[in-house]
């Protein structure tokens, strides 16, 4: 791997036991992000874009292969060591159910921080910060119910932010939105992204959203185009 | 661990049960439910066992307690034939050490046997007692009163309410008694009604004479003895027999300490009988509930997989994610278990206030076995916190499910 690269994907094979048979989601992709990219996976449905942001974010073991983030082998960590890892070092945007119901805006920003033991003041200053710069100042009460679908994904971007993780991962972020919230959403991660100097790997097969790629990773069947 | 550690652990802890104690509010009309199940199926076992130990305790205490006593010594061959002529000699100084011990709570002598009551011409076989003094003026003897008074010279008698009315005899009226004596003599006296009283128990209502100790021995011969001592202990309780460890400690010649349930094994039989009913139908109830919050778990568990794999996903540890439903499901329970048994305490005090009071054939039956047709329930404390923890327990079985799923569920979103 190269030193300066924050992410390396080296081979990463995913293969999925079904009863049809085995089904190669993954075919041996190698990739390098560098530390403060703004970059998309893009490609057709079905063609492993999921598959492959689970693996990066150890959120699934991969059936062969290496994943370095930061200097740490992921996929060489016991299930302990990469929940730790996710915690501190990984931000997630997912396309939906991002929030914790119960909670409202500020506490979702603040969850991260506070399995990470941080003290309520750390949070919530960090958490309104966040959320201001969302564009969601005056919502830090409100709970997820009470948000509409691209505010509680700016929530999720927020908290996905909120621990100054190395690598920020969002599966298809903006599917559920409308084309304008996607434009907001994707501001302002690029806002963030310049800001605070925080990586993105968001996935999509929006054109849209690809245009704002600052660097493009291809899926198609599992294997990246060059 | 670190102390950054521990500090994480703590903040984790708080954010467990602050997410716990949210969930409950956010299914209100679930919670509700669930907990109102639980309340309600304490509540009936609470109420049905507090009816069924309370019938039991009285069965025993106005059949053994009052009258032949949870303990008695006696003779050895007194029993079962309760011959006078087996009587005991008094033991003033046995007694007196009998009554200091911790666990008597009373210990009285007397002497009893079977005459025959006539009032002109009428009359009636009665059962006559000779109470001591100190049992006489005992509080359950002084309760028990229905007309005239306890004050009274030699040759009183006080006749259970039934039979005073079949003989129709007033206080002040005389009555002449008469029956087997000691070793075969011939009894006979002149006794004058002090009083009726209330027995508790319909049989004994019909059939009780009391005398003083003394008339009792003048008019049977049997000059300077007993009957039998009646004990009552502190543990009195149906499955409590402190018969042996008290004749271990107070030994008397030539005599033995027998239990209630040595001497009436029918009627623990007819208790454990009776307690298997219960229990069956306590047990049909807590399958259903269990199967109930089972029901309510899964669903539960349904609805939050979603939120517990992007929980997984964030770095929650699964035991923190489990810890936060089980705090949840226990909490519920806890509120469901105090709901119950404040309800089951109140039901059960104002069954105490105005007991049930059986009716129609059955009241004709059970008075017809000589117990009053009353249904008077227990006050234990015990039946209330075992049932409460007997539910609670289920309901933490039933919580194994959604816990399952926490460690089940894969961080993995689709
Ligand atoms: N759990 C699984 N078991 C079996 N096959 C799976 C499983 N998950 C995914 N697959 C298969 O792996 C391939 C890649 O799936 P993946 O979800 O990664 O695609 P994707 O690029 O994210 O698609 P989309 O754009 O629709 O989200 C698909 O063929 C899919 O059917
Ligand atoms: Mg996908």
């Amino acid at each position: 791997m190269t030193n300066q690269a924050l992410l390396s994907v080296q081979n990463v094979v995913k293969t999925y036991e079904s009863t049809a048979g085995p089904v190669q989601a993954v075919c041996g992709v190698s990739l390098e992000l560098q530390r403060g990219a703004f970059a998309a996976l893009v490609g057709p449905s079905g063609c492993g874009k999921t598959t492959l942001l689970n693996a990066i974010g150890g959120l699934d073991s991969v059936t062969s292969g290496r994943i370095w983030i930061d200097g740490t082998e992921i996929t060489g960590l016991s299930d302990r060591k990469v929940i730790e890892f996710r915690l501190h070092r990984i931000g997630f945007v997912f396309q939906a159910f991002n929030l914790v119901p119960v909670l409202n805006a500020w506490e979702n920003v603040a969850f991260v921080m506070e399995l990470q033991g941080l003290g309520i003041k750390a949070r919530r200053d960090r958490a309104y910060e966040l959320l201001s710069a969302v564009g969601l100042s005056g919502k830090e009460i409100q709970r997820p119910a009470q948000l509409s679908g691209g505010q509680q994904q700016r929530v999720a971007v927020a908290r996905a932010l909120a621990s100054r993780p190395s690598l920020v991962l969002a599966d298809e972020p903006t599917a559920n939105l409308d084309s304008k919230s996607t434009d907001k959403l994707l501001d302002i991660m690029h806002e963030l992204n310049q800001k605070e100097g925080t990586t993105f790997l968001f996935s999509t097969h929006d054109p849209r959203v690809i245009n704002r790629a600052e660097v493009l990773f291809q899926l198609e069947d599992g294997r990246l185009q060059a | 661990m670190n102390r950054s550690k521990l500090f994480a652990r703590q903040s984790e802890l708080g954010l467990a049960a602050r997410l716990a104690f949210r969930n409950l509010g956010r299914n209100r009309r679930r919670s509700l439910i669930t907990g109102a199940a639980i309340s309600f199926a304490l509540f009936f076992a609470i109420i049905l066992r507090s009816l069924q130990l309370g019938v039991y305790g009285h069965m025993v205490s106005t059949v053994v307690g009052s009258m032949s006593g949870y303990v008695q010594v006696s003779d050895t061959a007194y029993w079962p034939s309760q011959n006078l002529d087996y009587s005991l000699y008094e033991d003033q100084q046995w007694l007196e050490r009998l009554r200091q011990d911790p666990e008597v709570a009373s210990a009285y002598p007397r002497i009893q046997g079977f005459g025959l009551l006539s009032v002109g011409d009428r009359s009636g076989v009665a059962q006559w007692i000779g109470l001591s003094p100190e049992e006489a003026q005992s509080s359950l003897w002084q309760t028990r009163l229905a007309s005239g008074s306890w004050e009274s010279g030699p040759g009183s008698v006080w006749l259970g309410k039934r039979l005073a009315e079949q003989l129709q005899v007033e206080p002040g009226d005389s009555l002449v008694a008469m029956g087997q004596g000691f070793q075969g003599s011939v009894a006979g006296a002149s006794w004058v009604l002090a009083g009726t009283l209330h027995m508790g128990n319909p049989e004994l209502e019909k059939r009780s004479a009391i005398i003083e100790l003394k008339d009792a021995q003048d008019f049977s011969g049997a000059y300077g003895m007993w009957s039998y001592v009646q004990i009552t202990p502190q543990r009195r309780e149906i499955n409590q027999d402190p018969s042996a460890e008290l004749g271990a400690r107070h030994p008397l010649d030539g005599a033995h300490f027998l239990s209630w349930q040595t001497r009436m094994p029918e009627l623990i039989q007819t208790i454990q009988a009776d307690t298997t009913g219960g229990r069956v139908i306590l047990f049909i109830l807590y399958v259903v509930i269990g199967f109930g919050l089972l029901g309510t778990m899964i669903m539960l568990a349904n609805e939050r997989r979603r939120e517990f794999a992007m929980q997984l996903a964030m770095g929650m540890r699964r035991g923190l994610l489990a810890g936060t439903v089980f705090i949840e499901i226990l909490l519920l329970s806890l509120a469901g278990a105090a709901t119950g048994i404040l309800a089951g305490r109140i039901a059960v005090l104002i069954l105490e206030r105005y007991p049930l009071r059986l009716w129609g054939d059955v009241a004709a039956a059970i008075e017809q076995q000589g117990w009053e047709a009353i249904l008077p329930p227990s006050l234990d404390w015990s039946i209330s916190f075992t049932h409460a923890g007997i539910i609670v327990l289920i309901a933490l079985i039933a919580s194994a499910w959604p816990l399952r799923t926490v460690f089940k569920t894969s961080p993995v979103h689709r």
